[in-house]
């Protein structure tokens, strides 16, 4: 079981100006278990989502992450350990929870044989909303989505990444504070992909909790403050990008070239660690140094060396 | 905010109304039940007619004012029909294919409640039985217009068959919520509907023989063997005795052709033969034996006569109803959230 993360918690010596201070986390999961028998899906995770963040969980499929968000969604209960949406257990109150969330799951389920319009009804009247408002809140999301010309349209004639639109405005029906949005660039290209993480930074501006998972990793290093990087059922890694960047990669890498083409990256702590390492490596290894070079620590770097994967990676890095 | 809403508002019911009924499918199916039950009412109107009024003398004209009611059970016995073929049909594919489209996790996680979900199911199916009922109510006029036939007997008979169709939806649904697939949960309805209808009349015709076996007794095979069966609760409802038939003064009904008789040759008239079935006066298994209806005086015989019958329509109304809520509370179990395992 990892360590409990507490994502932006203030010094307890120097308290922070008001304006900073961390706003208490939205989700708190503590020992979250789900088992199916003898497989452990999900296994024991600590974590806190604070409110108004972006944050992705990162991880391969069997990661655990979509069993993970439907327990947050009061939808299965876990074997052990509690969850918590705003203060409320989803075991107790799961209708509280539900109000409170907006969840559009890894497949676009819609009904193509409505319009946008009477499938946004349909979930308009699912939750209860007063018929009145209906139409204008239809007006606001389609705008919102960017869908306002397909209101008549029948979801079937929509393209994915407009159903996957149609979904997100769906799952926002009820204004909830927090959504989670279960690879929702799943499938799209890569123009439905930007136009999808453009309204994800709308969405946040607007004062939303989101979480959303991929394995698709690029697109969360984007937009994500907050991350959490998922393998085997366990969060290997938590925090914000800068964290995990610190804490998985020891702070810099350096690419160094050999003449011939070979080269390897170097991972240090700092910059006095980098320095020894590279008058030893041009001491030591006979071949011909002919350059240095910062490596950017993308997410798909991090991830890597977080779930021990790097040994391999830098293997067949040397070996090209 | 949130506002209340009536269980006619129920938005799953809404939904599936819209969903159904604005596709050609639903066009298909009423148009297809609609020319079938037509040409069924249609040829027995030309056989009837042609053989009552054909013949020679008296007796051929005074029996046409049977055909009334023959139309009015051949048609009911294939109503019948369709309702067990459609609505198991109509309804297996409500929650399994909710589940292989991938919405129903989005009706759980919304504030509708498992029950309400079933409900809107059930209802959807019951209005599509009932939008069939009442498309083919012009068909039984016809039975009621050459006469034999009461209103209030047409109104109980497509009650019952609408209580049918309720309870099968109940269990179809309930079916659908436990199998994952629409084709499972296909095949596991139809099974269930072959069942209550065929399992009924082969655990009734063996247990009939059994009580042959035994020798000679007034003992019949227990009705509530029958009483899954809607066929046999149709049989029954639209049962009149084998005599004239009686208003419920016990006055002799007359059409326009002269008295009116019960015994139709339909297939509910056989049904009702069969759960009819007792030891005649030569041991054998037979049809009941003839009412003696003297017009002048013997009226109350003749109705104790019709009191031995197996009142098999109560037998249905109660097995349908427990199994319409078993229905109900196994398809709400499924659908509840949490669970243990996704449903």
């Amino acid at each position: 079981m990892t360590d409990a993360t507490t994502i932006g918690i203030a010094s307890p010596i120097v308290p922070e100006p008001a304006a900073a201070r961390p706003t208490p986390p939205i989700v708190r999961a503590r020992g979250l278990t789900k088992r199916y028998g003898s497989l452990t899906a999900v296994d024991g995770i600590d974590f806190d989502i604070p409110a108004g963040s972006i944050f992705g969980l990162i991880g391969p499929n069997g990661a655990g992450k979509s069993t993970t968000f439907a327990m947050i969604a009061s939808l299965l209960i876990p074997t052990s350990g509690t969850v918590t949406i705003s203060g409320i257990d989803p075991m107790q109150d799961p209708k509280g929870v539900r109000k409170a969330i907006g969840w559009m799951p890894d497949t676009i389920g819609v009904y193509g044989d409505l319009t946008v319009e009477d499938y946004l009804r349909f979930f308009a009247a699912a939750y209860r909303l007063p018929k009145a408002n209906w139409e204008g809140l239809i007006d606001g999301l389609l705008e919102l989505v960017n869908l306002g010309d397909k209101r008549l349209a029948q979801v079937d004639s929509l393209s994915r990444g407009m159903k996957q639109r149609v979904s997100l405005a769906r799952a926002l029906v009820h204004d909830p504070d927090l959504l989670i949005l279960d690879e929702p660039a799943s499938g799209l290209d890569p123009r439905a992909r930007v136009e999808l993480r453009e309204l994800l930074l709308q969405l946040s501006s607007m004062g939303k909790t989101i979480v959303i998972s991929s394995h698709i990793l690029a697109e969360l290093d984007a937009v994500c403050t907050q991350l959490a990087i998922m393998e085997g059922g366990r969060v290997h890694a938590s925090g914000t990008p800068a964290e995990i960047r610190t804490s998985a990669g020891g702070g810099r890498r350096v690419r160094v070239d050999f003449l011939g083409g070979d080269s390897v990256e170097i991972a240090c702590a700092g910059e006095h660690e980098q320095a020894a390492l590279l008058v030893e490596l041009v001491n030591r290894d006979p071949r011909t140094v002919i350059g240095f070079s910062p490596v950017a620590d993308d997410l798909e770097g991090i991830y890597m060396r977080v779930t021990g994967r790097v040994a391999d990676v830098a293997a067949t890095g040397a070996n090209q | 905010m949130t506002s209340v809403q009536l269980p006619w508002q129920n938005p799953v019911l809404a939904r599936e109304l819209k969903q159904r009924m604005s596709t050609p499918r639903i066009m298909l199916v009423i148009t297809l039940y609609l020319v079938v039950l037509g040409a069924i009412v249609l040829g027995l109107y030309n056989a009837r007619t042609g053989q009552r009024t054909g013949g020679f003398g008296q007796a051929g004209i005074t029996q046409v004012a049977t055909i009334g009611q023959g139309l009015f059970e051949w048609v009911l016995f294939f109503m019948a029909l369709l309702v067990l073929f459609i609505v198991p049909g109509f309804t297996a594919a409500s929650i399994a294919g909710e589940r292989e489209r991938q919405t129903l996790r989005a009706m759980q996680i919304s504030l509708l409640s498992p029950f309400g979900i079933v409900v809107g199911k059930v209802m959807a199916s019951v209005a599509l039985t009932m939008l069939l009922l009442v498309a083919s109510l012009p068909l039984l006029a016809v039975s009621y217009l050459i006469g034999g036939i009461t209103f209030g007997e047409i109104l109980i008979s497509l009650g019952v068959l609408l209580f049918a169709a309720f309870s099968l939806s109940c269990i179809t649904v309930a079916c659908s919520s436990l199998v994952k697939g629409v084709t499972g949960s296909i095949l596991l309805a139809y099974g269930i509907v072959i069942a209550m209808v065929g399992g009924s009349f082969i655990a009734f015709g063996v247990l009939s023989e059994i009580d042959q076996s035994r020798g000679f007794d007034q003992a019949d095979p227990p009705s509530w063997v029958m009483a899954t069966n809607p066929l046999v609760a149709i049989a029954d409802v639209a049962d009149r005795g084998s005599g004239p038939q009686l208003d419920p003064f016990g006055n002799v009904i007359f059409g326009p052709f002269g008295p009116v008789t019960n015994n139709t040759d339909s297939p509910l008239s056989f049904i009702r033969s069969m759960t009819e079935s007792r030891f005649n006066q030569f041991g054998e298994i037979g049809f009941p034996e003839p009412i003696p209806v003297d017009i002048g005086g013997a009226i109350p015989e003749a109705r104790d006569l019709q009191a031995d019958r197996i009142p098999i329509v109560g037998e249905f109304l109660i097995t349908s109803s427990v199994l319409a809520v078993i229905g109900l509370v196994v398809a709400t179990r499924r659908l509840r959230t949490p669970a243990a395992t996704e449903r």
